[in-house]
């Protein structure tokens, strides 16, 4: 028997144990932390599992349905949320199961990718680093897709390293990533380009086994396409972005993130540039090793993978526009990086003698994570993260429309349709974000067409568009001027109307 | 008082000015709905032989599939002896999407259409999962909402 590698198998799956624990105690309420996309999500999977079909939960004000068939999101991460909900537990626990797995998976796979090339140690290491990067603990701790959508990257690296010569193998775990998130594009596209990029007879060989690699991705977009187009939706369409400095700004924001997360709070003076300077002498010290190690295979391909879903992330951006370029956007490319630059500095550590400047720039990142971590788990476990914060979900605007409007038999509109979800588990219409005469025409004769119930959070649709259209946004007093609206309840965190034409 | 109490008591008091429901003792009212292929009936068609168990209801309503099993039960116990109607609300919701998912779920009793709200109306149904039991002469013995009511206590007064 190989004690070694016995050794490393029970240590991984110690750690991904640990890792499933952690994550369910860390996505207890008020979590896991809830977003406009977790309704997408779970409405979806509700909607797999109740009527067979992938629908969201919410629709435009014109819309005849009150739900949307999936198409801004792949169907994957609802697919595996409806999974542990046929067994009948609830959205919310199915989607911290799949979290949780997500989380034990990816630990597992980090060990099989650092242990057995440069030891038990070293993949405990690529373990704690993963497990401490800000960004990947955050996702951990919400009902997003970026945990499975990393684990899936982490697949699709540990096959392209493990691997190089079966570009099928590593093409399907990519094809899983792009069917998990559409940033998996550039997981397809690496794919693709290590294939080629392996010694081969000739260049037709390399040509033939990039397009074997891509081949299981394309094939899943088209075929997730297809089937999208068949329900009436359709897959994201890129346009020029009007804000390249705010994209650039965020993704700069992201990538210093990383390399140090912040305490709250120091924002101003020597602190500040201290930090600074602490993160660009990382940075260069990374690039050092990572050019010096650059024959080691997994430093490649995690460079590689990091570069094009990075790449991908910040081009749609910047021609689509839409999404803000945060922490959590960039999490699976901290993660495979996070592994290239362990595996580059164990390659290093075996014939450097300058050990201890690489333990004291661990050390000290570890320390700003752990402390930047202590403040995020400790908000997850007091506050909650945006939709799930106690402070919606027990104001009481939304415990009357929990008590009142779960079951009132009249359609709901609103601006804040994902609190709708979560709220009542029920589809919505969303309200226009401005309103003008024709705006309001439209949406007087949407609601005219049965008894309908405006509920409007207050603040909520200020905070989500363009701070030059706040001017020209729906407001209260700007739809009960335009429309036949009548207050039915008024809170501090908004309004609920009735509209008037179907006033019993 | 504060601002933030004096509005939540106004958003309270203007909630309890909503549907109440139907009280008990009442003639079960007639109300125009149609059959899921779109034949014009009335609610009355379905009272005054047998007691009467209604249910307003629709697909998305939680409540409704909690109280599923419960009205399952009693449809089995009580076959030919009571009627079991389901009265689906026109919220969200057309005849077709409500014939297709009686096709793929099995619902208790007739499935009816309320296209104009008249019977919500009739009925002043305060939210759908609504349930009301009238006796063979058509009076209103029970009236619940919510998934966890004791259907079989209720269709029980009716037989009595």
């Amino acid at each position: 028997m190989n004690w070694g590698a016995t050794k490393q198998s029970l240590t991984g799956l110690t750690m991904g144990a640990l890792a499933f624990g952690l994550v369910m105690l860390g996505t207890r309420p008020p979590g896991p932390g809830l977003y406009g996309d977790s309704a997408g999500y779970m409405g979806a999977a509700e909607s797999l599992t109740r009527h067979g079909s992938l629908r969201v939960p919410f629709a435009p004000y014109v819309s005849a349905d009150s739900t949307s068939p999936l198409a801004q999101w792949p169907p994957g991460f609802p697919v595996l949320i409806a999974g542990p909900m046929l067994s009948g537990v609830s959205a919310t626990t199915s989607v911290r199961l799949v979290v949780a797995a997500s989380a034990a998976a990816t630990v597992i796979l980090t060990m099989l990718l650092i242990g057995p090339t440069f030891g038990l140690a070293w993949g405990l290491v690529a373990t704690l680093v993963v497990g401490l990067t800000a960004s990947v603990v955050a996702v951990h701790l919400d009902a997003l897709s970026e945990p499975p959508f990393i684990t899936a990257v982490i697949a699709t690296l540990l096959l392209m390293a493990t691997r190089p010569q079966r570009p099928l193998g590593y093409g399907i775990a990519g094809a899983i990533a792009l069917l998990l998130r559409y940033v998996g594009l550039g997981v397809v596209a690496a794919c693709a380009v290590w294939a080629a990029q392996q010694p081969a007879a000739s260049l037709g060989v390399r040509i033939r086994r990039g397009l074997l690699a891509a081949a299981p991705g394309v094939l899943a977009y088209v075929a997730w396409a297809v089937v999208v187009s068949k329900s009436g939706g359709t897959v994201r369409r890129l346009h020029f972005d009007h804000y390249p400095m705010l994209t650039l700004r965020q993704f700069f924001g992201a990538t210093l993130s990383w390399l140090g997360p912040d305490p709250v709070g120091v924002t101003v003076g020597a602190a500040r540039f201290a930090r600074a300077a602490l993160k660009g002498a990382l940075l260069v010290g990374i690039g050092w090793v990572v050019i010096r190690e650059w024959d080691n295979h997994i430093v490649r391909a995690s460079v590689l993978l990091g570069a094009a879903c990075g790449g991908l992330l910040l081009v749609a951006e910047l021609l689509q526009g839409n999404v803000e370029l945060s922490d959590r956007m960039f999490s699976p490319v901290h993660a495979v990086l996070d592994l290239g630059i362990i595996a580059a500095l164990a390659s290093w550590w075996q014939w450097s003698r300058r050990h201890t400047i690489a333990l004291a720039a661990l050390g000290i990142w570890g320390l700003a994570s752990v402390r930047a971590l202590a403040a995020l788990v400790h908000v997850a476990r007091t506050d909650g993260f945006y939709h799930a914060r106690l402070e919606v979900v027990e104001s009481p605007l939304w415990r009357w429309v929990r008590d009142s409007a779960t079951s009132l038999p009249v359609a709901l509109y609103s601006n804040d349709v994902a609190d709708i979800y979560f709220t009542t588990h029920r589809p919505s219409r969303a309200m226009p974000w401005i309103v003008d005469a024709d705006t309001a025409r439209a949406l007087e004769s949407a609601l005219g067409r049965q008894p309908s119930l405006v509920i409007w959070a207050a603040g909520y649709t200020e905070s989500v568009i363009f701070p030059e259209l706040r001017p020209i946004a729906a407001t209260p007093e700007r739809l009960e001027a335009l429309l036949p609206l009548r207050r039915r309840a008024v809170f501090p965190e908004g309004i609920v109307w009735e509209y008037a034409g179907h006033l019993r | 008082m504060g601002i933030r109490r004096t509005l939540a008591l106004i958003g309270l008091v203007a909630n309890a000015a909503g549907a109440q429901g139907i009280a008990v003792g009442h003639h079960a009212p007639s109300a125009a709905v149609t059959t899921l292929d779109g034949k014009a009936t009335d609610i009355k068609e379905f009272l005054g032989r047998t007691p009467t168990v209604i249910e307003f209801w629709a697909r998305w309503c939680g409540n409704c599939r909690e109280l599923a099993p419960a009205l399952h039960a009693a449809a089995e116990k009580y076959r030919g002896r009571v009627t079991f109607v389901t009265v689906a609300v026109a919220v969200d919701e057309t005849p077709a999407d409500v014939a297709t998912f009686v096709r793929e779920h099995d619902i208790a009793g007739t499935v009816l259409f309320d296209g104009t709200g008249a019977a919500v109306d009739a009925y002043d149904v305060p939210g759908t999962s609504y349930l009301l039991v009238a006796d063979r002469h058509g009076n209103i013995v029970y009236t619940g909402g919510g998934g966890a009511q004791d259907v079989d206590a209720a269709v029980r007064k009716a037989l009595e």
